[in-house]
């Protein structure tokens, strides 16, 4: 029934009359705006679709970022790794690698934590090196976790040598420091010796505690002390003490 | 005063002064908790031994979390405890200028006694940065404590 009427509805529209222009006219007149009102359908299935697509790349552009922020950590993480890997590898020492997980919480006393412990072979009195240069010695061992008293500490003294001169002398961390970077200095170097700004500094290996030729910092400045018997030298780290994360502690 | 309110701000004092990074801009300096704690307790407490034993309490958490000789840090808040308790009952804890003097009062006996075993040389202006530091902690410490404590009190 419905395709006969089609049918002869199709027939009637079709023929040149004035009553088929008339019903087409009609038909136009119906159809049109029912045909607006269906083309809005599409426009708002498409809005929800894309307000839909929008949420899934927000969710999927965080969880990228994540994922970036992850992986510069990861890699700043592996080249610090590796370069302590080298160190490891040339160095004639046996070492164990640590990760900091404390800082001192006092003013006046520069230590760091770390996680390793005399289950790991640590014990007092050993050196401990990040992946640019020595930084301090182990103070206090439990089990699982050691202290290690930083180079920058007023008590932490190591014997040293300037690579140039050959010159000795003894650095250590000052207390008294504020508004700067950190620095070190080198005492009891004779004062005629030639001291240059940007010159090496390394271990000595007197004292029993640092082996030789560890890098300890660069020279920054010299003048003679307040007798004027020895030259005072003031030394840049060649460890970044701001971003101590993995450290290596050498057992001899 | 509530002895598990002190004991929670003593170890959450400690955490937080061990943990915040320090400023390098601010001189490298580290914020100071425990002493604006000391000056806290020595302030509050009507009587010697609660602010000694918090006082005491803070030291040893401060020299376990550092370095320092163990229990120096102690000696030192503890005796600057005793001062503030007998000032405490000349002036009015609530006063802004008491709480800052105490704050910097006990940040001075630690890095005194600390400067007892480092030297004293060229160490003056980094005390009195520290101990301004100190200061300015201690009142925001005095509002928090104040108010959880009225919180705890109220039914």
């Amino acid at each position: 029934m419905i395709g006969l009427f089609v049918l002869a509805w199709a027939l009637l529209l079709g023929q040149p009359t004035a009553l088929g222009a008339r019903l087409r006219k009609l038909c136009v007149l119906i159809a049109t705006p029912l045909e607006r009102i269906g083309d809005l359908f599409p426009v708002v299935r498409t809005h929800r679709q894309l307000a839909a697509d929008n949420a899934k790349l927000r969710a999927e552009n965080q969880h990228l970022r994540r994922q970036l922020v992850e992986l510069q950590h990861h890699r700043s993480e592996n080249q610090q790794l590796r370069s302590l890997l080298q160190i490891k590898q040339a160095a004639p020492w046996r070492t164990v690698g640590a990760r900091v997980i404390g800082r001192d919480a006092s003013n006046w006393w520069k230590s760091i934590q770390i996680d390793r412990g005399s289950e790991d072979g640590i014990r007092p009195d050993l050196p401990v090196l990040s992946a640019t240069g020595l930084i301090g010695k182990t103070v206090e061992v439990t089990a699982r976790e050691s202290r290690v008293l930083l180079l920058l500490d007023a008590t932490c003294k190591v014997g040293a040598l300037l690579e140039s001169s050959r010159e000795p002398g003894i650095v250590s961390g000052t207390h008294a420091t504020l508004g700067r970077e950190p620095r070190l200095q080198m005492c009891f170097v004779d004062r005629k010796s030639q001291v240059k700004v940007g010159d090496a500094v390394y271990t000595s290996g007197l004292g029993g505690i640092f082996p030789r030729g560890i890098l300890i910092g660069v020279v920054t400045d010299a003048d003679l002390d307040s007798q004027g018997l020895y030259q005072n030298v003031e030394l840049k780290p060649a460890a970044d003490f701001r971003r101590l994360e993995e450290v290596m502690v050498i057992i001899p | 005063m509530n002895l598990w309110l002190f004991t929670t701000a003593a170890l959450l004092c400690a955490a937080l002064q061990a943990r915040l990074p320090t400023a390098w801009w601010l001189g490298g300096v580290r914020f100071e908790f425990l002493p604006a704690l000391v000056a806290y307790g020595s302030l509050s407490f009507r009587h010697w031994g609660g602010a000694l034993a918090l006082a005491v309490l803070a030291g040893l958490l401060q020299d376990a979390l550092s370095a320092g000789p163990f229990g120096r840090t102690s000696l030192a808040y503890a005796l600057a405890a005793f001062g503030l308790v007998a000032l405490a009952r000349a002036f009015d804890r609530r006063q802004l200028w008491m709480q800052l003097l105490a704050g910097a009062t006990a940040s001075v006996a630690a890095s005194l006694m600390a400067m007892a075993s480092l030297g004293f040389r060229g160490a003056m202006p980094k005390l009195l940065f520290v101990a301004g530091i100190s200061a300015l902690v201690t009142p925001p410490l005095f509002f928090a404590l104040d108010l959880l404590g009225r919180r705890m009190r109220s039914p």
